[in-house]
């Protein structure tokens, strides 16, 4: 893959390459970003921070230990990660009562019917941010529990419950789905 | 991956490449790659900032030599009105008052003249980087002995120029004279062995030929022969002879009041080392004014350098504004989502809400005030404040010894901001590098007016979070102040 993209151009900063790069890999980041994040347009909004730390970080990507497709992959899902964090980190407690406190209309955005791909991805952006996050790093990040515990900052015996309710809800939001005649 | 659940997740998902207007989001991203590469001037302050001191500090050496291409040149001189010297070189110096000038040279340096000086000889030494006549700037004017002489001219090889009341006519031929001062010196540093401060220097040797320090007078015999580049070479060397005399007698302390008004820059970084490679991504706060109130004691040390020390008060605003949408529980529909079957054949379900596609909507901005009072000490280099202008740098550190952060969080909610809660944040003790660069303006002997721009940079974190988190407030600020000499 490397081949059809330029990274020396796009080290040195040359817009068509980085432009190439961009529409090589954007699909693929935005699925990730999807996964990560509750709607379509955050998940835009991340895969834009996601780009701009690649053409940050390029510098210290090395061809030699690796594809760029899992490199890009890796910083995706850090970026998406610490998107959620900051905003925990940076408004303590406030957002989170504001956030009980607020509700709104209900969002649902319709899947693409007869694509399965997008239901899933449709019905994973309706999960819990928690268990989304724990869903996410156990099923495509291949992490363990004891890593997923260390990255959330939750316990292990937290991240196996919410790895098991996550399942549940999912299965249980897709099935609603599949009643629907969404697939 | 321990069930056929997540296996089909990952099959599916994977590699999955979601369909995408990539051209779109490409010119999204791309004017955000030219901001980001605008966002590189916060970083240019420090060195802009260290640019300017040099500068001054340059300056102030330079300054030493005072440029004739100045008209004003002798108005550092003012201050002292009681020497008589003052007086006479404020009068503008002319070509036909060649006697005047001579007398006023004389004057001046009688005090300095015993009868032992009648044999010895004036040296005018004087840097001739041109031969214009007004770039000519003195260095020296001072009393040789013969030997001392003919110890300087074996230094020079050969006097570049040179005469004596001992000529045949008493008097120096003026022709001869404005040629000799347009010599372009041979001599460089190099040639001159160990004397090669006096390289590009042209040195003219005037004998006294008489006097009477009862008239208060005395006569240079070849006083006739300058010419209007000699004089101000003179008379700025006698100047600059009595310069050091006068900023000593100055005040020393002065007492400024300033304040600043600018922009901050918020640098928030972390030194988290987990697993995950973090970094800071905020994109919603933003910065909206900083202000300062300072007062600061300075204590001259010598003409181009004061220490400072004082109290600052300074007020930084900002804004944080939090969006995103979230899916939350409504409290509906409860299932199973855990069964425990007991030896006693009992059954207990545990459950959980599964009403999670209601997706909420949060619009909300943080209103960030952080005050602190600091104690500044630092170093302050200028150029000759006896001057009607004078260019002022100050370097120097401030501690935080009061700060107060707080927070209102505002709620967008019908085309409304509401205000739901009033936060304090902790603090943590910061110190921050000061730089002021300023023009100051004598008002009156005593009055200074400043103007000049100010930057503040955080050396260490103004919060109290945790340990992994800095955040620090830069800022660039227009400064305008007064100063009081005592």
């Amino acid at each position: 893959m490397n081949n059809s993209v330029d990274i020396s151009a796009c080290k040195r900063g040359e817009r068509n390459a980085q432009q190439k790069l961009f529409n090589h890999f954007a699909p693929y980041v935005f699925t990730i970003c999807r996964r990560y994040t509750s709607n379509n347009e955050n998940a835009k909004e991340a895969m834009q921070d996601c780009f701009l730390r690649v053409f940050n970080k390029l510098d210290s990507y090395d061809v030699n230990r690796g594809e760029l497709k899992p490199w890009i992959a890796k910083l995706s899902v850090n970026v998406c990660l610490n998107k959620l964090r900051s905003g925990k980190n940076v408004i303590p407690i406030h957002f989170q009562e504001l956030k009980d406190k607020y509700s709104n209309e209900i969002f649902e955005q319709e899947p693409e019917k007869n694509n399965k791909q997008e239901l899933l991805l449709n019905s994973i952006q309706k999960l819990p941010t928690g268990y989304r996050n724990v869903l996410n790093l156990y099923v495509f990040e291949h992490k363990k529990h004891t890593e997923i515990a260390s990255l959330l900052n939750i316990s292990e015996g937290t991240s196996r419950s919410q790895l098991a309710r996550a399942k549940t809800l999912l299965k249980k939001i897709i099935e609603k789905r599949k009643k629907l005649n969404y697939v | 991956m321990s069930d056929q659940f997540e296996k089909e997740l990952f099959d599916q998902l994977g590699d999955y490449d979601s369909p995408l207007d990539s051209l779109k989001e490409w010119h999204k991203l791309e004017s955000q790659l030219e901001k980001k590469n605008d966002r590189k001037y916060p970083f240019l302050f420090p060195f802009i900032g260290g640019v300017l001191i040099f500068g001054i500090v340059a300056f102030s050496l330079w300054q030493n030599t005072i440029s004739l291409e100045n008209d004003n040149a002798n108005d550092f001189v003012t201050r002292d009105s009681t020497k008589p010297i003052v007086e006479q070189m404020t009068t503008k110096i002319d070509k036909e008052d060649v006697t005047n000038i001579s007398n006023s040279i004389a004057k001046s340096i009688i005090p300095e003249v015993t009868t032992s000086e009648q044999n010895k000889t004036l040296i005018v030494e004087s840097n001739a980087t041109s031969t214009t006549q007004t770039s000519l700037d003195t260095q020296n004017i001072y009393f040789q002995t013969p030997q001392d002489i003919a110890k300087s001219n074996s230094v020079y090889n050969k006097p570049l120029y040179e005469t004596n009341a001992t000529n045949q006519s008493g008097k120096i031929d003026e022709t001869d004279l404005n040629e000799k001062q347009n010599f372009t010196p041979k001599h460089t540093g190099k040639q001159a062995g160990t004397k090669s401060i006096l390289s590009n220097q042209t040195r003219m040797q005037i004998k006294i030929a008489s006097l009477d320090k009862n008239l208060n007078t005395f006569s240079l015999d070849n006083a006739p022969a300058f010419n209007k580049q000699i004089q101000f070479a003179m008379v700025e060397g006698l100047v600059d002879s009595h310069k050091d005399v006068i900023e000593s007698n100055y005040k020393s302390w002065q007492i400024g009041l300033a304040g600043s008004f600018g922009l901050p820059f918020i640098s928030r970084t972390t030194t988290n080392q987990d697993a995950i490679d973090i970094d800071w991504i905020n994109d919603y706060e933003e910065a909206y004014d900083f202000s300062d109130l300072e007062i600061k004691v300075y204590k001259q040390i010598n003409k181009n350098i004061s220490v400072y020390s004082g109290l600052n008060a300074s007020l930084t605003r900002s804004s944080f504004e939090y969006k995103d949408s979230r899916v939350v529980s409504d409290g509906g529909d409860m299932v199973v989502t855990e069964r425990l079957v007991y030896l006693d054949g009992s059954i207990e379900e545990k459950k959980d809400s599964i009403a999670l596609f209601k997706e909420i909507n949060i619009d909300a901005k943080l209103w960030q005030k952080y005050w602190s009072v600091n104690v500044p000490i630092g170093i302050s280099f200028h150029t000759a404040k006896s001057k009607r202008f004078y260019l002022q740098g100050d370097l120097g550190t401030s501690i935080s010894v009061f700060r107060r952060h707080t927070g209102t969080l505002i709620r967008f909610q019908d085309n409304a901001y509401n205000q739901i809660a009033n936060n304090e944040f902790k603090t943590s003790m910061f110190g921050t590098l000061r730089s002021d660069v300023f023009v100051g303006a004598n008002l009156n002997n005593d009055w200074d007016l400043l103007l000049g721009i100010s930057g503040a940079f955080d050396l260490n974190s103004r919060l109290n979070v945790d340990a992994k988190h800095s955040f620090k407030l830069n800022a660039l600020a227009a400064r305008l102040g007064i100063m009081k000499r005592f």
